[in-house]
């Protein structure tokens, strides 16, 4: 009789990859073999291809004033008063807004999470990103804050999963700087800041590196910028930052290694009927569409999910729980 | 182009006389035509006669894939409907069918057919369904259960 434990090992993967990523729990405890084939690099790999989390888990849609949903391929999550989605390698990063003082960070494809308990009630925009140490990625958590401590501004904070704890990002900014939107990138040492100067038509990125700060100019004279969006992407070592003037179009710039100058590659989408106020957005050039996350046009002060495709990519990294005592 | 005509022939012995064009979306089928083109009957060790009816009646189907939208919604709505005859064991023994003559169409149809039923299965039915084995100590299925659990469960949701 033909049983799935007969099946060849890439048979088995072929048909397990294909599974609902909200179903892979129940895979990995079927059985040991399930659960190890359920590791490999390949399994992965072909998860990838499928893409399946990547169409599956991003659906936020309203339930009656301030309630939330987002679904996992049908595991839906409840969330009150959802204030901004980011996602960087993998894990997605879930805001509550105002009314709740805890963040939740959710890997969707193992369906893990951890709340956060936030430093501050007035941060207001987060970034998610990640560094490589020893083949680990070590996650952190930027936050945009405006209080003192000792007469002294607060501008950013980052919080580390790895130590589970909250440091004032020491930038010494003393410019005059509007903030709008920051994205922690992607790969090794980059955090980068989007600002704003105030009065002046134009935006810088700040990127730190270890702790030298540098501060690049795009050059956007031609443009009445008054909000941008920011959106960083890896693609083989080469940084893509995706900006929006969220008036007219999403401009490319390519930032090499080694290399500070911002190029523009591409002019692209009109932004125009999507765009109410600030918002959050993913651009996925191969299918040439643009996600993004705002608040809705008809109904003010609810968010509202344009999905046009998506360009989050699934990881099995672990999130690591804290130990009890440390728990709430 | 004639349409030459190809005897396929299962491990138990029924014959299936089939356009060449369609015994060549078997790959195994066209790999054999290519290496000696004067063949036309083809024994196909591997596979029943029950089972390789199946596999031509989809690769009937598909023997023109048109590129229209319009044609391949019919062709993807056939597929559908055609999946639903066939209960997990005969999916099992179609697979095994399409991996050995090499239908890649028919092996992506069949996988995701039988791995959208997984959906909504918990580790046991699962189990049940598929015929698969246990072998986890308690131990260390409690171990994979934390690893993987959901802490949006109701109970580990914090009240606000």
């Amino acid at each position: 009789m033909t049983m799935m434990s007969n099946l060849p090992r890439d048979l088995l993967e072929e048909i397990l990859s294909r599974a609902p990523t909200d179903s892979m729990r129940a895979v990995r405890l079927t059985c040991k073999k399930w659960n190890t084939l359920a590791e490999e690099e390949s399994f992965r790999k072909k998860q990838l291809l499928l893409a399946k989390a990547a169409k599956e888990f991003m659906h936020q849609s309203p339930q009656g004033r301030r309630r939330y949903k987002l679904k996992c391929n049908g595991k839906l999550i409840n969330l009150t008063d959802v204030s901004q989605v980011f996602h960087c390698g993998g894990l997605v990063c879930i805001t509550n807004g105002f009314s709740n003082t805890r963040d939740v960070l959710w890997n969707p494809y193992w369906g893990q999470t951890r709340w956060i308990e936030a430093r501050s009630r007035h941060a207001y925009i987060y970034a998610i990103g990640y560094e490589t140490k020893k083949s680990c990625r070590s996650y952190k958590i930027v936050t945009s804050a405006n209080y003192y401590i000792d007469d002294k501004r607060v501008g950013y904070e980052i919080y580390e999963l790895d130590s589970n704890s909250w440091r004032v990002l020491d930038l010494n900014s003393d410019w005059a700087t509007a903030f709008y939107k920051m994205e922690v990138s992607v790969k090794e040492i980059l955090i980068r800041i989007l600002e704003q100067e105030v009065g002046v038509n134009s935006c810088f990125v700040l990127i730190l590196q270890q702790r030298d700060l540098d501060r690049l100019c795009l050059c956007h004279s031609t443009l009445i910028v008054k909000i941008l969006w920011l959106s960083l992407v890896l693609e083989k070592s080469n940084l893509q930052c995706y900006i929006s003037d969220m008036i007219h179009y999403i401009w490319r710039y390519g930032l090499l290694p080694n290399d500070v100058s911002w190029r523009k590659l591409l002019l692209a989408v009109d932004m125009k009927p999507l765009t109410v106020c600030y918002g959050n957005f993913f651009v996925d050039e191969e299918k040439k569409v643009a996600v993004v996350f705002d608040k809705d046009k008809e109904i003010r002060h609810q968010s509202a999910c344009f999905l046009v495709g998506c360009s989050y990519v699934p990881s099995s990294v672990q999130i690591k729980q804290l130990s009890k005592g440390k728990s709430n | 182009m004639s349409s030459n005509k190809i005897v396929l022939t299962s491990s138990d012995g029924e014959s299936f006389e089939v356009e060449e064009v369609v015994a060549r979306k078997l790959q195994i089928v066209g790999h054999m035509l290519e290496d000696d083109c004067v063949i036309n009957e083809i024994p196909l060790q591997n596979v029943t006669g029950d089972i390789l009816s199946m596999v031509i009646e989809y690769c009937k189907t598909h023997v023109d894939e048109e590129e229209s939208e319009e044609a391949q919604t019919k062709l993807k709505t056939w597929d559908e409907e055609f999946m639903k005859k066939f209960d997990i064991k005969t999916l099992l023994q179609i697979i095994l069918a399409a991996n050995y003559l090499n239908v890649k169409g028919l092996l992506d149809l069949v996988s995701q057919t039988i791995a959208d039923t997984i959906k909504d299965y918990t580790p046991e039915q699962i189990r049940e369904v598929f015929g698969v084995e246990n072998d986890y100590t308690e131990e260390e299925e409690a171990e994979v259960r934390k690893e993987n659990a959901w802490a949006f469960d109701e109970a580990d949701t914090p009240k606000p």
